[in-house]
């Protein structure tokens, strides 16, 4: 038989329970709406096991294995689907801007070949070095981008055009960090040498930017000119307190700081002396939000605001991880060359923290997590007694298998079972055999197979 | 399993009609829509009336051949496990194989049996 008659089999038998069944639902005090509401979740679910075509589907016969559910169900998740994701994308792209500090900075898709996407870095890895803001951080996504390719193709050469990139989209006043990323892609390298450098060069940056303020303010009327040079200030103090907590030595920008602060002379004591005239471009952030005060090792109070803690707290954890996975042993293989390559493809910082994420970024392959689930399988058998009845090809065991979901099985009752030397003889009858994904229901069934 | 003084078997409950059923009762009952004995009624309906209906409705016959690869005997019930098996049908040429099978088969003698 073919298994067209399964479906009017279990259709009688449904409205045969259902029938038998509402005397007990009224016994029980259950309304009838819960027996109707039985019958349809019982049919659904017998269609969604998709075993064989039923009278009650709405479908036509041809296509049996495409009960109604199924495709309903799969149109949905694109429909639910798809659309939010997109705008989830586009709000975090949007949220970046306004956040800079949420330690979730925008992925860039890298270009082939390139490890250090300035963006992929968390903002505050400049922490204190700069303000928290970072201007058109999103809306420059292309300009880093061709920045990016023109620095792995030609390195230091095209530093001027880098700059040149950079410089058309941005406002004069915010040179340093902006520009100074580019340059040093390894300034996030934990060496404290290269801290200095990436400090000292930034301070220069500023100091220049400053001079070039300096310049402006004859063109300027009295209160803009308050305006910017108190921002000016508020910048000023914010990197001295990042620079002295990150253990710099005072001096060398304790130096620089002094110069700037004889360059601008007069007027930016004024304006830092000022009626506190509202703050427009958020350049003092870091100062604004003074949350904590910790004591230095030298005993001095040291003002910690968010970013400064933040990166604190990042700091802690990423040692911790690195003292867990020993310094890189666990690492793939794969970022382990990049490493030895060149300091300058990606910060350390930055590695270990997709490598705790999980998140893979182009020419980084998960590998890890593959060999060590095998290294536990590995022991996990090595622990075993290894005795026979452990011997995974015991028919026994295949049984076992079967017993989840639905195998290949046949539910029937025996009339006859019958044995001569290894051949069996039987004879069963009314039964239900499921096979392949279709059902079928016998009357009789006669079977030989020799064991 | 005592309905009307007879006795079925349950194991039919494993079919996909079976599965489907407990299913659906298991989300009433966590729902809070019905208690678990009346599930349990329902069920037992369920037990004779597949039964019955396949008894009475069903005419098709089968036969199919394979190699025995494990049989039991326990408690009035059969299992066989049967590999490389092909099922034929008796009114159609067509024919199923398949790489094992399981059978599970109870007395067909003592359904309704007085004892």
């Amino acid at each position: 038989m073919s298994n067209t008659q399964v479906g009017n089999v279990y259709q009688q038998i449904i409205a045969d329970v259902v029938e038998s069944s509402r005397v007990d639902f009224e016994e029980g005090g259950v309304d009838d709406n819960v027996l109707e509401e039985l019958r349809l979740g019982w049919q659904t679910k017998l269609s969604g096991l998709n075993v064989a075509q039923f009278p009650w589907d709405p479908k036509p016969e041809p296509p049996m294995t495409n009960p109604p559910t199924v495709p309903s169900n799969a149109g949905n998740y694109h429909s639910i689907n798809t659309p939010p994701q997109n705008i989830q994308g586009q709000s975090g792209m949007q949220q970046m801007q306004p956040m800079p500090s949420n330690g979730n900075p925008p992925r860039i898709k890298p270009e082939p070949g390139m490890d250090s996407p300035p963006m992929s870095q968390p903002p505050y890895q400049h922490g204190g070095l700069t303000m928290p803001q970072m201007p058109m951080a999103g809306g420059t996504t292309a300009q880093q981008r061709a920045a990016q390719h023109l620095q792995a193709n030609y390195g230091q050469r095209a530093a001027a055009s880098i700059n040149a990139i950079q410089s058309s989209q941005q406002p004069p006043q915010q040179p340093p960090t902006q520009q100074g990323a580019p340059f040093h892609p390894a300034g996030q390298g934990l060496t404290p040498q290269m801290q200095m450098q990436m400090h000292q060069q930034q301070q220069q940056q500023q100091a220049r930017a400053q001079q070039q303020a300096a310049q402006q303010p004859q063109q300027m009327s009295e209160q803009q000119y308050k305006n910017f040079m108190a921002a000016q200030q508020a910048q000023v103090q914010a990197r001295t307190q990042a620079a002295r907590q990150n253990g710099q030595s005072g001096q060398n920008v304790q130096n620089s700081q002094n110069g700037q602060n004889g360059q601008n002379g007069q007027n930016g004591q004024n304006g830092f002396n000022g009626a506190a005239p509202p703050q427009t471009d958020g350049a003092d952030d870091v100062e604004a939000e003074t949350v904590i005060k910790q004591l230095g090792s030298n005993g001095e109070e040291i003002t910690m605001g968010r970013v400064e803690i933040d990166g604190l707290i990042r700091s802690k954890i990423e040692a911790m991880g690195q003292s867990m996975e020993g310094g890189g042993l666990m690492l793939p293989l794969s970022e382990l060359k990049k490493k030895s390559k060149s300091q300058s493809s990606q910060s350390k910082r930055t590695r270990t923290r997709k490598a705790k994420e999980g998140t893979v970024f182009e020419g980084m392959i998960q590998v890890d997590g593959g060999d060590s689930d095998d290294d536990v399988k590995e022991e996990h058998d090595e622990d075993a007694i290894n005795s026979d009845l452990d011997d995974p090809d015991d028919g026994l065991n295949d049984e076992e298998d079967e017993d989840e979901g639905m195998g290949h099985i046949m539910l029937c009752m025996y009339d006859k079972v019958q044995r001569v030397k290894n051949k069996w003889k039987c004879v069963m009858k009314d039964g239900v055999l499921t096979v392949n994904g279709k059902e079928y229901v016998f009357h009789k069934a006669q079977g030989e197979y020799e064991w | 399993m005592a309905a009307n003084g007879q006795s079925f078997y349950e194991l039919y409950r494993r079919s996909s009609i079976g599965m489907a059923l407990t299913d659906t009762l298991d989300d009433l009952i966590s729902e809070r829509r019905i208690e678990p004995q009346l599930a349990m009624k329902i069920l037992a309906n369920f037990d004779r009336s597949i039964t019955e209906v396949l008894a009475e409705k069903v005419k098709a016959r089968l036969s199919f051949k394979g190699h025995l690869d494990t049989y039991r005997f326990c408690d009035e019930v059969w299992t066989f496990l049967i590999k490389d098996v092909t099922f034929k049908m008796e009114n159609s040429s067509q024919t199923v194989q398949a790489e094992k099978v399981r059978i599970v088969s109870c007395n067909s003698k003592r359904p309704g049996d007085p004892q």
